[in-house]
């Protein structure tokens, strides 16, 4: 929800290039999964509706209002759920490419301790993670570069490009 | 540091502050000088145009922490919403203008506190960060006076709000487009004669008569006057004393303008609303206070004073009021012709708008700025109404301040100087000798808003003791759609025997007389409608029930006047003096006649409906048709009886 | 809503109350949003309230509970908080800090804006002239609701203010304009919660409806930040894409006493009530971002909903929103007690830029003098009511039992209203007169013969 913009950019901004290069591939890759979620969350909406025409066609006007808006509302509500999946696979997604990024790229633990250095000083203790990241902190002060984080940070720098998983382009 | 001496920061950066400009000496004043010579530069000594340093600063320069500058600069140290606290070279002074961070934010320091200051930001400090930049201006919270006023709207630090965008960031009202307009000058003073402050160098000619004036604290021989001719606000017209005077000056807004001495007031504000020029009258250069909770019609009363009274030149400072009503009074001021000039009434009102969303600490710093743009117009021996509405949201401005620097609270959280800050503010209200001999006046008139309506709270309580007017709103007469809702009972004018005076002197004397009357009998209708409706209208006696019928006409014939009619949004003197006669004849006849025996109810049954209309069928200043709705009344009561 | 690779500052040193001091800081800003990480576990979200040289004071949304020194994490945005802002938030349901609340994704937008809002420029702002029609008659008749308008709802406890809110919300329009409702809930109840998204399905399955809702168990101090995300993202709605916008806001109550909360705990010095001296700046902030802008085709109109406590009008709550705001619409216990919905007391009840935004071109030709005359009619009805009740309905003249009749007729034909009934502004009117016809046309000096002439004769009566 928040813009970023914290001045720490030039070189952080080299090793987030790859994650968001990653996170607009993962984009496009993610866009015909979205499709098949989409296509099959549409259907269902689109039966829901036809089931409350047909209901509201028996019933009396002031009724088939009402059931007219619950089945809308209920299409609506598949849409957004289908909409959440698709965001969290497209999520999953770039965590995984910056994992693969970072794994591939063997000097870049080197650079991201470098990168949490000059955020917190030399003397920061840079802690090597598991996903290809690494912490580091000192006293007061911690940096989080790991690989999760750079991919969420990657994924909300898509904003609202990301809607076109959803969106007819 | 300035000296009373020689108190405006003539050269130097404006209030603002905050523009971009790299070189902060090169303000507008400058800039419009240098980059686009006049035509009258030709007749300034070669002094003026490129060698400003003998005499056109004495002010040190911005970001003067000390020769190291650098290093110890000086820096943000804390950020509490407008409270900024600050590191603080020694050379720093009160009320200093600082600019805070890379926004460039105006701020005022308001204490020092060994090696730190406090500053009192006129912006939104959001992001504004510890060991950000401040810069200390050198001198106090200025504004730039000069005849583009007129007809101009402006924020609290009186910045052009027509350069601002539609949506006011903190972002500093773009300087670009400097006032490009130019004003016809008439010199008045020979070349080479002595002047001394207030002086007239020359005539300025605008919808209002302007004058160039000696500033405060010069005096000299005048040298280089320019002659008769077109010339922009930031032209050199004069040097007096070694120094460049123009139609364009800066004042520190908290500083009162010296004047040579205060006069008292008895000559008549005419507003044009009956209730007020009639019972509650004011002087020039009077304070009033007009106290009303919400939706009794405060706005509306001062809006229709703004528009109608006779003054020469209108400050009007809407402080921590809302946006709508602003922008409705700028159009119907653009809108609306004055019936005196003849030209639209915007081009003698000068509007601050600082509305209720706006920084609230520029609201604090509005009602300075409107004094002292009123001021500036009374030297040149005009007549300045300055309006506020509302007092209150500044006061609360004041304790929302004093909180955060941790004052000791007084009532209700107020700080213990209110009443000294409020007195201040009324006190700038005065009838005056301006330096230069001519007479001027700023008179005041502050909206109060009590909060509940509760008049025993703080602002309303020491407002009352500070000012010599008071039109009282009531909620029971503005429920009624009574307006304006001005209370006979708890309102007051301690001008009035002084009018009184005045009026007799000028060969008016019935007009004590006739206040006199109306007052009497608005009172004696309130004391019997408590009877009345103890024991019903037919117990009364036949005059009383008279009295009853005649405060009735009077407050609907005479006091009520409705604003959006045209005929009636204004009354003249001699109108509402026409109004009053007739309603006063027709109750004395009503009297006569139940004296002679005709039925209470035969005289109230009688159609008044001429009288009541007569102040809408009448123009703003006609009588003829007020005595005509008198003399069918008459015959109707001639038939009754 | 992700830390990134901020620094994460762990030199927590007080908690007290909401606020949460953190030392060690540098560069932060005053006014910056915060995301607090906690190794408990979980995320909030705070504001800097005041940062003084390295230590930083975080008002945190959702309450300092459970949090430690030593497992906490703050990171600073380094501006204050911002949103996205968009189209995609129509249709979308959040909770009261703009998470989603119906299953969907975050929401998304091309731009972002400070919650804080700008004010408009007041020689940019156009004056409103022109209604956005609710289908309520009271409301539509007597206090009409204007674009760019503020025009808050006085309510009491046990009156149906959600009620007439959400029909207010569910049916205005603005003469086939691009049209869009922002509601804003603070402190509901879940139940009331269910029945706003309920009362506004259709307008939220039309994507013309932004649904913000915070609920009476959710973080009292989220109250502070709701109003102002429905707002900022109404006007981005309104001035740059050029709908019109109504942005319901209730209740106002709660909201002013979470900031008196907030205020509590930082040891502020209360002025009346023990409510903050600036809550009549803070209210304005939210109110004053109504209004029209010139150029810009939308416009903001804001809709607050406040419950006077006791009843009482002098509480600072409903006193300072009637300083600031632009009337009022009163509901009243008796006119609910004699069992009328909406219980809306004409007389109490003004809408200050209705004389600018009915008439001729706007809504009817005859639609001022009618509520002009409709109103001094209710006040003399209710001064011969209280006569009545002193001396008899018997001693009454024949002018006055008509004005009786008039009151009747007017609650029964007039006010009187479904919650899901929709008037359009001709029925409304139309029922105006038929409330006026109750009286000879001696009494109806405020219309014009021409207007009496036209809708005396042949009345139309049983709808």
């Amino acid at each position: 929800m928040i813009a970023g913009s914290d001045g720490l950019d030039p070189v952080r901004a080299a090793l987030l290039r790859a994650a968001r290069a990653s996170a607009d591939a993962m984009r496009e890759r993610a866009r015909a999964d979205a499709d098949d979620t989409l296509r099959s969350a549409r259907a269902a909406a689109e039966e829901v509706l036809a089931r409350a025409r047909d209901l509201g066609g028996s019933d009396g006007a002031a009724g088939a209002a009402r059931v007219r808006v619950r089945a809308l509302q209920d299409a609506w509500a598949v849409e957004l759920a289908a909409r959440a999946e698709v965001y969290a696979a497209l999520r999953a997604a770039i965590r995984a490419g910056v994992r693969r990024a970072l794994e591939e790229d063997t000097s870049a633990r080197v650079r991201l301790a470098g990168v949490a250095r000059d955020l917190l000083g030399p003397g920061a203790a840079v802690t090597p993670l598991a996903d290809g990241g690494v912490t580091a902190g000192v006293p007061g002060r911690r940096v989080d570069l790991s690989a999760d984080a750079l991919a969420d940070r990657a994924l909300d720098r898509l904003g609202v490009r990301a809607e076109s998983l959803w969106r007819p382009e | 540091m300035t000296t009373p001496g020689n108190p405006a920061p003539d050269e130097d950066t404006l209030a603002p502050a905050a523009h971009d400009n790299p070189a902060p000496d090169e303000s507008t004043l400058a800039q419009a000088r240098h980059d686009n010579p006049a035509p009258d530069e030709d007749t300034l000594p070669p002094a003026a145009h490129d060698n400003p340093a003998p005499h056109e600063s004495t002010l040190p320069r911005p970001g003067y922490g000390g020769p190291g500058d650098g290093a110890d600069r000086p820096r943000v140290l804390r950020v509490a919403g407008p409270l900024v606290e600050i590191t603080c070279p020694s050379t720093a002074a009160m009320h200093d203008l600082v600019v805070l961070g890379a926004a460039r934010l105006p701020g005022e320091v308001v204490a020092i506190h060994g090696d730190a200051a406090t500053v009192q930001a006129y912006e939104y400090t959001g992001a504004l960060a510890p060991g950000h930049p401040a810069e200390l201006q050198g001198h106090p919270l200025s504004v730039r006076l000069a005849p583009d006023l007129l007809g101009g709207v402006f924020d609290g630090l009186l910045r052009p709000l027509h350069r601002a965008g539609d949506l006011l960031t903190a972002v500093e009202p773009s300087a670009g487009d400097v006032d490009r307009r130019t004003w016809v000058f008439t010199p008045r003073a020979a070349e080479g004669t002595e002047v001394a402050a207030g002086d007239v160098l020359g005539e300025i000619g605008a919808r209002v008569p302007l004058r160039l004036l000696v500033p405060p604290g010069r005096s000299g021989r005048a040298t280089g006057v320019a002659a008769a001719g077109e010339y922009r606000a930031d032209a050199v017209l004069a040097v007096v004393g070694g120094e460049a005077v123009r139609m364009a000056q800066l004042w520190p807004v908290r500083r009162p303008r010296p004047v040579a001495r205060r006069l008292p007031g008895d000559v008549p504000l005419t507003t044009g609303q009956r209730a007020v020029d009639l019972l509650f009258p004011v002087a020039r250069g009077s304070t009033v206070a007009v106290p009303g909770g919400f939706g009794t019609g405060k706005t509306m009363l001062l809006q229709q004073i703004a528009k109608w009274c006779d003054a020469d030149v209108i400050v009007y400072v809407g402080c921590g009021e809302r946006g709508n009503e602003m922008a409705d009074v700028i159009e119907e001021l653009a809108e609306l012709t004055d019936p005196r000039s003849g030209g639209r009434l915007a081009e003698r009102t000068v509007t601050i708008a600082n509305t209720s969303n706006m920084p609230m600490m520029a609201r604090e710093a509005s009602v300075h700025t409107g004094a002292t743009v009123a001021e500036y117009f009374r030297d040149m021996g005009l007549d300045v109404v300055l309006i506020a509405d509302s007092t209150s949201r500044w006061a609360e401005a004041l304790r929302e301040f004093a909180s955060r620097m941790g004052e000791l609270p007084a009532e209700e959280g107020y700080p213990a100087g209110l009443a000294s800050r409020l007195a201040a503010f009324y006190e700038r209200g005065a009838a005056v000798r301006t330096l230069g001999g001519a007479s001027g006046s700023v008179t005041v008139i502050g909206a109060v808003s009590p909060p509940g309506g509760d008049r025993t709270e703080p602002v309303t309580a020491h407002t009352e003791r500070f000012v010599r007017c008071l039109w009282s709103l009531d909620r029971d007469l503005a429920y009624a759609r009574h307006y304006p809702a001005v209370s006979w009972s708890e309102s007051f004018s301690r001008d009035a025997p002084a009018l009184a005076a005045a009026y007799a002197r000028a060969g008016e004397p019935e007009w004590a007389e006739r206040r006199g009357r109306v007052a009497r009998q608005l009172a004696e209708a309130d004391r019997l409608a408590d009877l009345v409706e103890l024991v019903g209208i037919t117990a009364l006696p036949p005059r009383e029930r008279i009295s009853v019928l005649a405060g009735r006409l009077l407050r609907e014939a005479v006091i009520q006047q409705s604003a959006l009619s045209p005929a009636d949004a204004y009354s003249a003197p001699e109108k509402t003096a026409a109004l009053v006669e007739a309603v006063v004849t027709v109750v004395d006849r009503c009297l006569e006649l139940v004296d002679s025996g005709v039925e209470a109810e035969a005289v109230e049954a009688v159609d008044f409906t001429p009288l009541l209309r007569a102040r809408e069928t009448a123009g703003p200043a006609e009588t003829a048709p007020v005595v005509a709705a008198r003399d069918t009344v008459l015959a109707r009561l001639a038939e009754a009886a | 809503m992700t830390g990134g690779a901020g620094i994460e500052y762990t030199g927590v040193r007080d908690l007290r109350g909401p606020l949460l001091f953190v030392e060690g800081v540098s560069g932060v800003g005053w006014d910056e949003f915060a995301t607090i990480a906690l190794d408990s576990g979980g995320r909030r979200h705070g504001l800097v309230l005041e940062v003084d040289r390295d230590v930083a004071v975080v008002q945190v949304l959702q309450g300092t509970s459970g949090m430690n020194r030593s497992g906490t994490r703050v990171v600073f945005s380094g501006t204050p908080l911002r949103i996205p802002v968009g189209t995609g938030w129509l249709g979308r349901v959040c909770d009261g800090r703009g998470e989603p609340a119906d299953g969907g994704p975050p929401v998304l937008g091309g731009s972002y804006a400070d919650v804080g809002g700008a004010p408009i420029n007041p020689v940019r702002r156009e004056p409103p002239n022109e209604a956005v029609l609710t289908g309520v008659t009271a409301v539509d008749v007597l206090t009409t609701l204007v674009r760019g308008q503020k025009l808050p709802v006085f309510s009491a406890a046990g009156l149906p203010h959600l009620e007439l809110a959400v029909q207010i919300a569910a049916q205005a329009t603005c003469a086939g304009e691009p049209f869009a409702v922002v509601f804003a809930g603070m402190g509901l109840t879940h139940t009331d919660a269910a029945f706003v998204r309920d009362g506004l399905a259709a307008r939220s399955a039309a994507r013309e409806l932004v649904l913000f809702l915070n609920t009476a168990d959710d973080p009292v101090i989220e109250r502070l930040l709701t109003p102002r995300l429905a707002l900022t993202v109404a006007e981005h709605l309104a001035f740059a894409v050029g709908r019109h916008v109504l942005v319901v806001m209730t209740d106002m109550t709660a909201y002013s006493e979470a900031l008196r909360e907030v205020s509590a705990a930082r040891g502020e010095i209360p002025a009346r009530r023990a409510y903050p001296g600036y809550l009549y700046s803070d209210l304005a902030s939210l109110y004053e971002r109504c209004g029209r802008i010139r150029g810009r085709p939308g416009s903001v109109t804001v809709l607050p909903v406040l419950t006077m406590p006791a009843g009482d009008i002098t509480h600072p709550v409903p006193d300072l929103t009637g300083y600031i705001t632009e009337g009022q619409i009163v509901l009243s216990g008796d006119v609910q007690a004699a069992g009328t919905y909406p219980p809306v007391d004409p007389l109490a009840s003004l809408s200050r830029l209705m004389r600018k935004g009915t008439g001729a071109g706007r809504t009817r030709a005859d639609h001022p003098a009618v509520a002009a005359q409709l109103i001094a009619a209710l006040a003399r009805s209710r001064q011969v009511r209280e006569l009545a009740d002193l001396i008899g309905r018997s001693a009454l003249s024949p002018t006055d039992l008509r004005h009786l009749d008039l009151e009747d007729v007017f609650r029964h034909r007039f006010l009187e209203q479904g919650t899901t009934e929709d008037r359009s502004l001709g029925d409304s009117l139309d029922r105006a007169w038929e409330v006026l016809l109750t009286l000879q046309r001696s009494q109806l000096g405020m219309l014009p013969a021409d207007l009496l002439d036209a809708h005396a004769s042949p009345r139309e009566t049983a709808r």
